[in-house]
């Protein structure tokens, strides 16, 4: 391929104007030729003579029409040896065809007079971007049969001007190419606030700039001839999220995405790209580019913004839920105060009745007491980062049994456990997430047989959209308390963790699973039951092994 | 003629023990049905053909089913739909009694605390007294 066919493509790709293909110089060189000393025409790839000069004229003793004529001017035209000329074996064919040059084939020539010249061709192909485009053909004469040499150095002398003239419009257009297309490559080069980059249809990385470099760390050296995949994080890669872009801009010319990719060193950072397909002139695709933004920055001012958001919900929620514990559990166990004494009253010459309504009483503010001291440590439950420190599990999974051993061993428990990883935590709510999920689990066990397992699996893959709120590039603890006991209806089971929610008789507040649900959220891991009535019930909690 | 039938449904056993001594102080010919719970109620107001109480009372805050879906899952059974409904609760929260009302619920009765004003509110229902929708302590 020409060369400068590369560099027409280059600029389309680009989106600059588009460059003429460049046209062979006939009126150029038509005025060169004209003032050559010696015969000459052009003819188009058809042959049909598009210019020639009087010198032509003279020597074919008429005046073609331009355009009508083709490309030979003698009616009879003989080889050296005197055998008529085979039309396909015409120096002007022959280049036509061929696309080569012809240089000097001696060819006699009868004139409308009768009389027979030598006269040597010399015949050079014209190009452009689709090919041979015409000809431009010398022809010398005056050439004695006994070939006088000084006279065709001379003329040669003549066709070497006009090659050099040819040539040096050549080097000119090929010049401001050149420039051209430099300072295309400088203008990307220099962009430093994007990345740019084209890739081959495969994704292979083909060209870099400053911006690439600043962004994604890697030098143009480092990186050419890589696949964009390696700017993916690795479950991007696994979903073929790449591949899948390309796919979109094959399919309707870009695709644009916002999303976490890496650097070289292995940081991460926002990244805004579109990539858009690149085609030639047939419209075929030749690759893509692609401009990237580091968007980092306002990724995580909008993130603050919605964790802001997201606080200014959950404290607004907390109000909504204290207004109703004053107005209902608070005032329950009054009520009942109330009533009871109203009863003891009436019942003070009937002792077993008075008893039983002063019993009734002592429960009622009991469980107002238990209630206060709960709603104070739901509402003194914060999430600071100074609290989180190493907490290995097994520890506070130790201590929290030695509370419950004695109330295991009455109702004959098994509680069985596999080791549990240490993660980054505040302990002291971890230890009351542990205390209660197995007071429930021991709350609701069975008569016999009764067993709590508690495990802990290592998860590497979360999707998200199973766990909102997780990372799928974080590593998480899963860790299960699964007991055999009374279980309930799966139709509740997120009920079972909001506040004073209870599914069964009213022991306990309904604070203990509100209460798991927060210290979980404020470790930024997820909460889940799944139970069917009278077939146990099995909590599952995911937490982060490192702070998020 | 039957015995006038009251139908209570209330989680806590106090407050069950509360409303039949109230009830029974009204007048001890009524006839005092019970359910723990909604899907318990809805059991046996749907597969108790002869039961149809003269009055339903509910309480709002109970595991399983809330008051207001139970009172809901009642209003669409047709032979309960001119039974008056009362909302019998320890909330006075406004959102609720709005709700109720907008299910069909007759009263929103805030549950009192005496045993004697229990009964006179009750006596006032049940002489179809003209009464406000919404029964706290300033309306008993």
């Amino acid at each position: 391929m020409p060369q400068y066919y590369n560099t027409i493509m280059e600029n389309k790709i680009a989106g600059t104007e588009y460059i003429e293909d460049p046209q062979p110089g006939f009126s150029t060189t038509g005025t060169a030729l004209e003032m050559l000393p010696t015969a000459a025409y052009t003819c188009t790839a058809n042959g049909q003579i598009t210019f020639y000069n009087s010198e032509a004229a003279q020597l074919w003793g008429c005046n073609p029409i331009i355009g009508e004529a083709i490309w030979c001017g003698f009616p009879k035209v003989y080889n050296h040896d005197g055998n008529a000329l085979l039309q396909d074996k015409h120096p002007v064919f022959l280049a036509l065809k061929s696309g080569q040059a012809v240089k000097g084939t001696e060819l006699l020539i009868e004139q409308n007079d009768g009389s027979m010249q030598t006269v040597l061709f010399y015949v050079k192909p014209v190009y452009d971007a689709t090919g041979i485009t015409g000809v431009t053909v010398v022809m010398i004469d005056g050439i004695p049969t006994h070939k006088d040499k000084a006279s065709v150095q001379a003329n040669h002398l003549g066709l070497d001007s006009l090659s050099d003239l040819l040539e040096a419009k050549v080097e000119e257009r090929t010049f401001t190419l050149k420039k051209s297309e430099e300072r295309y490559h400088k203008m990307i080069e220099e962009v430093k606030d994007y990345a740019i980059v084209l890739l081959d249809v495969d994704g292979f990385i083909q060209n870099w700039n400053q911006g690439a470099e600043k962004i994604k760390g890697y030098t143009e050296e480092e990186i050419l001839g890589r696949n964009f995949r390696i700017f993916y994080l690795d479950h991007d890669r696994k979903n073929m999220l790449p591949e899948r872009l390309i796919q979109q801009a094959l399919d309707t010319g870009r695709a644009m995405h916002e999303g976490w990719r890496l650097r070289k060193d292995g940081t991460r950072f926002w990244g805004s790209i579109v990539i858009t397909a690149l085609h030639d002139n047939e419209n075929n695709i030749i690759g893509f580019s692609k401009v990237t933004r580091d968007l980092t920055e306002r990724k995580l001012a909008d993130d603050r913004m919605a964790n802001y958001a997201q606080d200014i919900e959950f404290r607004n929620k907390q109000l909504e839920e204290y207004a109703y514990i004053a107005s209902h559990d608070l005032q329950e166990p009054l009520r009942k105060i109330q009533v009871f004494s109203e009863m003891l009253e009436n019942n003070l010459n009937d002792p077993a009745a008075a008893k039983r309504s002063l019993d009734k009483i002592n429960t009622s503010a009991r469980r107002m007491s238990n209630l206060i001291k709960d709603v104070l440590k739901y509402s003194q439950l914060s999430r600071t980062d100074e609290l989180f420190t190493e907490a290995n599990l097994n520890t506070v999974l130790e201590t929290v049994m030695e509370d419950f051993d004695l109330l295991c061993e009455e109702k004959n428990i098994v509680v069985k456990r596999a080791d549990l990883p240490a993660i980054k935590g505040i302990p002291i709510q971890l230890h009351q997430l542990f205390s209660n999920l197995l007071s429930n689990a021991i709350k609701f066990c069975r008569e016999d047989n009764a067993l709590i397992e508690i495990d802990a699996k290592p998860l590497t893959e979360i999707d998200p959209d199973n766990y909102p709120g997780l990372y799928s590039d974080r590593e998480y603890t899963k860790i299960t308390f699964k007991d055999n006991g009374a279980g309930f209806d799966p139709q509740y089971g997120e009920q079972i963790f909001k506040m004073f929610k209870r599914l069964t008789d009213n022991t306990g507040t309904g604070i203990g699973l509100a209460l798991c649900k927060k210290i979980v959220e404020n470790h930024h891991g997820h909460i889940s039951v799944i139970s069917e009535e009278g077939k146990g019930a099995e909590f599952t909690i995911i937490l982060p092994l490192e702070v998020v | 003629m039957d015995k006038p039938t009251c139908f209570l449904i209330d989680d806590d056993e106090d407050d069950r023990e509360i409303f039949a001594l109230a009830l029974e102080n009204v007048n001890d010919t009524y006839n005092l049905v019970t359910a723990k719970n909604g899907p318990e109620a809805i059991s046996i107001l749907t597969n108790d053909a002869l039961l149809i109480p003269d009055y339903i009372f509910i309480d709002l805050n109970m595991p399983f089913m809330s008051g207001s879906d139970c009172l809901k899952k009642i209003k669409e059974v047709p032979r309960f739909a001119s039974t008056p409904v009362i909302m019998y609760t320890t909330s006075s929260y406004s959102k609720d009694a709005e709700q109720t009302k907008q299910l069909g619920a007759t009263h929103f009765l805030v549950k009192p605390p005496g045993i004697s004003i229990l009964t006179g509110v009750l006596k006032r229902i049940i002489n179809k007294e003209e009464l406000p929708y919404y029964l706290d302590e300033a309306a008993y």
